[in-house]
C-alpha cells in the first residue's frame, strides 16, 4: 500500500499532491481510470477520457539554508522571512539585505547580503548564507556559509574572503597572492590564482583563469580562457600517480 | 557533394608507430606512438590511445592523450578524454569528468602567449584582490 499520512490541514498544494499521488497509484496498479471510476451500466461510449492525472506539480521554491550558529545544512521550502534550525533550535532570521554608504555594524541572516556599488564596509561584522560584494570592504569579517560573488568595481582585501563557494562577477579581476580552497568556483570575470577546488570549477564565456588551478570536475565553455598549470582528476589518484603528475606540472 | 573534402579514417584494431601526416583531416580510433600532424580537424575516439604530440587546424577528442597539443583553432575535450600534458589553442572547451594534467595556453582575446604573463600591477577601473586591501 502507499503511504498515506493523516492530513493534518487541507490547502491548494495538499490538493495537488493528493491528485497526483491518485494518478500515480492508478497508473502502477495497472487499473485503467474508466473501469475503476465507472462501473456502472451506464458508461458513456466513444473514446474513453483521460485519466485525472497531473504531470506535474508546481513546487514551491527550495532553498537551501545553512544554519549560522551550528552550520546545520537543511532546506526550506518557500519565502520565509525567518526559520528556526532543526538540529540546534537556533532562531534563523531568512532576510536578504541590501547595504549602501558606510556599513561598521554586526550583520547576521541565513539569506544575501549584498553590499552594493555604494557602500563602504570599515569593521563590523557580515554572516550570511551568500555574500555578493560590489563595494568596498576595507576592514571587517565577513562570513558567507555558501558562495561569496566578487563583481567588478569591488575591492576587499583578500584575507578577509572566507566563503565555501566563490563566484567571480563578469568584468571583475580578482587576483589571490596566496593559495586558496573553495568547493565550486564559477568564473565569469578574471581570476588569477592558485586555487584547489573540491567541486566543479566552472569557467564562463566570459571567465579568463590564470595561475594554476587543482579540482576534480572542470567545465571550460566556448569563449573562455585558461591559461594555467591544470590538474583535473575525476578521482583520487593512487599515491605514486599523483608524485608523477605533480612533477609534470611542476 | 562539393570540393573534395578528404578525412582519414584509422579504426579502432590499428597500431602505427612513427608519424602521422594529413592535409585532411582524420579520425583516429587506434594505437599511436609517435605523432599526429593534420592540416584539418583530428577527431581522437574514445578508445583511442595516443603517445605524442598531436597539432591540427582543430582537435576534438574523447581518447587517452599523452603528449601536448597543438590547434591553430580550437581543442575540445569531451567528457571520457584523458590528456597528459600541453595544450595550446585559441578556443578551448572542457567536458565535466575529463582527465587532464599539464598547462593550458588558450586566450580567446589576444595572444597565447601573452596570457601566461601576471596581471598588470594596477587594476584601476576593476575590481582587486591582494594582500593590501588599498593600494592607492
Amino acid at each position: 500500500m502507499a503511504r498515506r499520512g493523516k492530513t493534518e490541514f487541507v490547502d491548494g498544494f495538499a490538493t495537488l499532491r493528493a491528485t497526483q499521488r491518485y494518478g500515480l497509484e492508478k497508473k502502477y496498479s495497472g487499473a485503467k481510470p474508466e473501469e475503476e471510476a465507472a462501473p456502472s451500466t451506464n458508461k458513456p461510449t466513444g473514446p474513453p477520457k483521460s485519466g485525472g492525472t497531473i504531470g506535474r506539480t508546481v513546487m514551491p521554491t527550495q532553498y537551501q539554508i545553512v544554519c549560522y550558529a551550528c552550520g546545520y545544512e537543511f532546506v526550506i521550502r518557500g519565502k520565509a522571512e525567518a526559520t528556526q534550525c532543526p538540529k540546534c533550535g537556533a532562531r534563523l532570521g531568512l532576510k536578504d539585505e541590501t547595504i549602501t554608504g558606510a556599513f561598521s555594524d554586526e550583520l547576521v541572516t541565513a539569506g544575501k547580503v549584498k553590499l552594493a556599488k555604494s557602500a563602504l564596509m570599515n569593521g563590523g561584522m557580515i554572516t550570511a548564507n551568500d555574500l555578493v560584494i560590489e563595494g568596498i570592504v576595507k576592514s571587517g569579517t565577513l562570513k558567507a556559509f555558501k558562495t561569496i560573488e566578487i563583481h567588478a568595481g569591488a575591492v576587499i582585501p583578500e584575507e578577509l574572503i572566507d566563503a565555501r563557494h566563490l563566484k567571480v562577477g563578469e568584468g571583475a579581476t580578482v587576483q589571490f597572492a596566496t593559495p586558496k580552497q573553495f568547493g565550486d568556483v564559477e568564473i565569469l570575470g578574471e581570476l588569477n590564482a592558485n586555487l584547489k577546488a573540491t567541486g566543479t570549477v566552472r569557467i564562463g564565456p566570459t571567465g579568463n583563469f590564470l595561475g594554476r588551478i587543482e579540482t576534480q570536475h572542470l567545465i571550460v565553455e566556448e569563449g573562455a580562457g585558461l591559461s594555467a598549470d591544470v590538474i583535473v582528476r575525476p578521482t583520487t589518484p593512487p599515491p605514486e600517480e599523483e608524485a608523477e603528475s605533480a612533477e609534470n606540472v611542476g | 557533394m562539393e570540393g573534395t573534402v578528404t578525412e582519414t579514417i584509422i579504426a579502432a584494431d590499428v597500431q602505427i608507430t612513427g608519424t602521422v601526416k594529413s592535409s585532411g583531416g582524420v579520425q583516429f580510433h587506434g594505437k599511436l606512438d609517435g605523432e599526429l600532424i593534420s592540416e584539418g580537424d583530428v577527431t581522437i575516439g574514445k578508445g583511442a590511445n595516443i603517445k605524442g604530440n598531436i597539432s591540427a587546424q582543430s582537435v576534438a577528442m574523447s581518447g587517452t592523450i599523452k603528449g601536448n597539443i597543438t590547434a591553430k583553432d580550437r581543442i575540445q575535450m569531451l567528457a571520457t578524454a584523458q590528456v597528459n600534458g600541453d595544450i595550446k589553442a585559441k578556443r578551448l572547451t572542457v567536458e565535466d569528468g575529463v582527465t587532464f594534467i599539464g598547462r593550458s595556453d588558450v586566450n580567446p582575446s589576444g595572444p597565447a602567449a601573452a596570457a601566461s604573463e601576471p596581471p598588470p600591477a594596477s587594476f584601476s577601473s576593476e575590481s582587486k584582490l591582494s594582500g593590501s586591501p588599498f593600494s592607492k
